[in-house]
């Protein structure tokens, strides 16, 4: 190690912290900072921290975007904390997208944003794609068949639980039908139907759920309804309204930060009323923050965002403005706008297919067969991640039983689990490695030698052991011999690399994994060596060989272009394993089956 | 019960041999020392090997700032501001290396609020460099052939206007 760089967990820390563009700069650095900045787990991280904030609304990671028709065919986006505090879009930039060049603006919709995307709808058309503003790619939708030939309102949201984005339509044709648009699957499907009169403007998200003003033009709002849609069960609720004022009037939704907010018109004076409901769900909760005056804009009325000292952004026809409710002054960000939206800053990827979501988790259906088949006796135990918006990053470990074929979640970790490891089992117990104590009980550690080193866990029949990797010289393997005493930690053997084949060790290495199993009676040491990276989320070229106890080094199987994920998944030594029973799991204590330890044993 | 805890030294010594007693109530905000300690390890000098006597100086004084506890409410705001302030002048230090050390014995002694404010500070110094001069304050080798690097340019290019 030279003295300036950073081990990669540094590295990783630090880059967490810069803003997209720097990032995206920062991606020609070096292949180790392209494939880190280009990895799902960190994109998400960012996205993460970009949002996570004990404010309402944290301004500084948050720009707004909108449409105007003085600059043709662009969208503008400059940073909201100039918007609300400077009253400026000096700092403005121009979204020159080959997609967004297409309509003319009039013709371009902005449905909404979801943890820094936005839906974007082409009039007309029908055409909905996603587009990210922060790296500036885009994603057309396949249309749809249903909703070709009528126009319906959108929304856009994610759906936690599936980890996955949505784009509904709905309120179209004569039994205001609803299509949703899963970016995992690719495809579009029919749910129930919109369950009240129809939708009045796009949906707006809050809470995992999209909300539609519902009523007839021709009745009074008071007979209007805040119809929700659950976009993980796909099921309507409706939200109760605030307390307004009688009489005729007319209703309009948005979010900010935590809030959903009502801006309600009254016909007979020119005010409109702005209400937040502070807690979701609670009708008590609904708040009047301000009454604005106004001329008679039409319809087209939206809330956009309220900071924590009284400033609302606001869109009355096509004046785009900030309303001090402190002193009840207003300014014009711009006199032409069309759509607006707050988008969080954010950077992902998008690939070639219509899935960006999470490289590893819409990947696992499709690898699940080729995982089945190679794992065999282990326990295919992968844990997700899953992010909250207000909250930090939860570990959601799931559980899938080869036997049942069914996955089942236990109790979140909040540690950082070396995500996509398998989990090692001994003594009906799961062990993983993690970055910090873990916290489902742990097991204590053996006392290692100085140095840069990395940790594997294997398992030895009914021992655990601990592979320490010192950087291309050895690896040491400890043993627990009773579990969970600290005193029977045994050091069995100390393997050393430099013996090992000569075209594995002219690679330039980039990390070990190593791990250690029975095989005909013979303890077998498999050490994997992934060399450095040369396509990000594509393949790695590994190597993969084995040491057996008596013979020295032996050089065992050599990939080329295995798929890097599936080194994670499998962890070496699977493979020289040769049970076919999968370990069974019960009820809830997580316990295996201990019989397959027992066969491994007498083998 | 806090008052005899609280007055409890511990002994740490960095990797020049120098040795430092710092109170434990101040010392457990690094995770890496409270296991150390629930492990029973801390009866004699923690030996910190990784940490010179320079950087060690800096993260105790930090951990020490980072230890004082508000009287009330009121104190409670004014002490957030004040924090905020050596904070912000804690982590401008004339030698960029030590900034670095000071990440490095962050990430070593496992305290997070440190970890975050030093990388923070490291991100800040690199937000609006060039690739090349971020190469250089990383003593990072460039790997990629100019074809490629040329490729990965051309995927954002709209990042290096």
């Amino acid at each position: 190690m030279t003295g300036e760089s950073f081990p990669p967990e540094i590295t990783r820390e630090i880059l967490l912290k810069l803003p997209v563009e720097s990032l995206l700069r920062c991606k020609s650095v070096c292949k180790e900072w392209y494939s880190l900045i280009s990895d799902q787990h960190f994109i998400k991280s960012h996205c993460n921290l970009s949002t996570s904030s004990t404010n309402n609304i944290n301004l500084e990671h948050r720009r707004l975007i909108y449409n105007t028709i003085v600059q043709e065919n662009k969208l503008i986006s400059c940073p909201l904390y100039d918007v609300l505090f400077n009253k400026s879009v000096r700092n403005a930039l121009v979204l020159d997208n080959n997609t967004l060049q297409r309509p003319p603006p009039e013709d371009v919709r902005i449905v909404g944003s979801c943890n820094g995307l936005l839906c974007i709808v082409e009039e007309g058309k029908y055409t909905v794609f996603i587009y990210n503003p922060a790296t500036r790619k885009s994603n057309l939708l396949p249309c749809s068949q249903r909703s070709g030939s009528y126009a319906g309102y959108y929304g856009f949201g994610y759906d936690e639980l599936s980890n996955d984005y949505k784009v509904v339509i709905t309120g179209f044709g004569l039994e205001m039908a609803t299509i949703t648009y899963s970016l995992k699957t690719g495809k579009w499907k029919e749910i129930g139907h919109f369950p009240c009169a129809h939708p009045l403007d796009d949906g707006k998200l809050l809470n995992g759920a999209l909300h539609w003003v519902a009523g007839n033009y021709s009745t009074s709002a008071d007979s209007w309804k805040i119809v929700s849609l659950d976009l993980a069960n796909e099921t309507y609720g409706e939200v109760l309204q605030p307390e307004h004022h009688e009489g005729n009037g007319y209703l309009r939704l948005g979010v900010s930060g935590e809030w959903l907010c009502v801006l309600y018109d009254h016909c007979e004076s020119p005010v409109v009323d702005v209400w937040v409901m502070k807690v979701y769900g609670v009708k008590d909760s609904w708040t009047k923050l301000a009454s604005i005056p106004h001329v008679w804009w039409g319809h087209n009325l939206s809330p956009f965002c309220i900071s924590e000292d009284g400033k609302l952004l606001l869109q009355f026809g096509p004046q785009l403005f900030v309303y001090d409710s402190k002193d009840s002054s207003s300014s014009v960000i711009d006199n032409a706008c069309i759509d607006a939206c707050i988008v969080v800053e954010r950077k992902g990827e998008f690939s070639k297919s219509s899935t960006y979501v999470d490289m590893y988790d819409t990947t696992l259906p499709v690898f699940l067969d080729e995982i089945q088949r190679l794992l065999k006796n282990r326990a295919a135990v992968l844990s997700s991640v899953r992010f909250k918006a207000q909250s930090k990053t939860d570990i959601q470990v799931q559980i899938h039983s080869v036997k049942t074929g069914i996955w089942k979640r236990l109790g979140d970790c909040s540690r950082a689990i070396h995500s996509t490891n398998p989990g090692e089992y001994s003594n009906g117990l799961l062990h993983w490695l993690a970055y910090e104590k873990e916290t489902y009980g742990e097991v204590l550690q053996p006392e290692y030698d100085e140095g840069d080193k990395t940790l594997d866990l294997g398992v030895l029949g009914e021992w655990l052991c601990v592979l320490c990797n010192y950087r291309e010289s050895r690896v040491d393997v400890w043993a627990m011999k009773v579990h969970g005493m600290k005193d029977s930690l045994t050091k069995l053997r100390v393997l050393d690399l430099n013996s090992i084949d000569k075209n594995v060790q002219d690679c330039k290495t980039s990390r070990y994994w190593s791990n250690a199993t029975y095989y005909n009676s013979d303890l077998i040491f498999t050490i994997a060596v992934i060399t450095r990276i040369a396509k990000p989320m594509a393949f790695a070229r590994s190597v993969l060989f084995s040491i057996e106890a008596n013979e020295g080094i032996k050089l065992a199987i050599i990939w080329t272009r295995m798929p890097r994920f599936l080194t994670w998944l499998l962890g070496p030594g699977s493979l020289a394993s040769n049970h076919s029973d999968p370990p069974q799991f019960h009820g809830d204590s997580y316990d295996c089956d201990r019989s397959s330890i027992k066969r491994e044993e007498s083998t | 019960m806090s008052s005899s805890s609280s007055s409890k030294m511990i002994e740490l010594r960095s990797s020049d041999g120098e040795t430092f007693h710092v109170e434990e109530t101040v010392v457990l905000q690094s995770e890496t020392i409270k296991q150390m300690i629930d492990d029973d390890c801390a009866n004699a000098a923690i030996p910190l090997p990784n940490v010179t006597s320079m950087t060690l100086a800096k993260v105790i004084e930090y951990i020490k700032k980072h230890a004082e506890k508000p009287k009330d409410d009121d104190d409670k705001k004014v002490a957030e501001e004040d924090l905020k302030k050596f904070d912000a002048e804690f982590v401008k230090v004339d030698q960029e290396s030590m900034l670095f050390d000071l990440v490095r014995a962050a990430n070593y002694l496992n305290i997070k609020s440190l970890l975050d404010l030093t990388c923070q500070a490291v991100a800040d110094s690199i937000k609006d460099l060039s690739v090349e001069e971020v190469r250089k304050k990383f003593n990072i080798q460039n790997d990629f052939t100019p074809e490629e690097e040329a490729k990965v340019r051309k995927e954002n290019a709209w990042a290096f206007d």
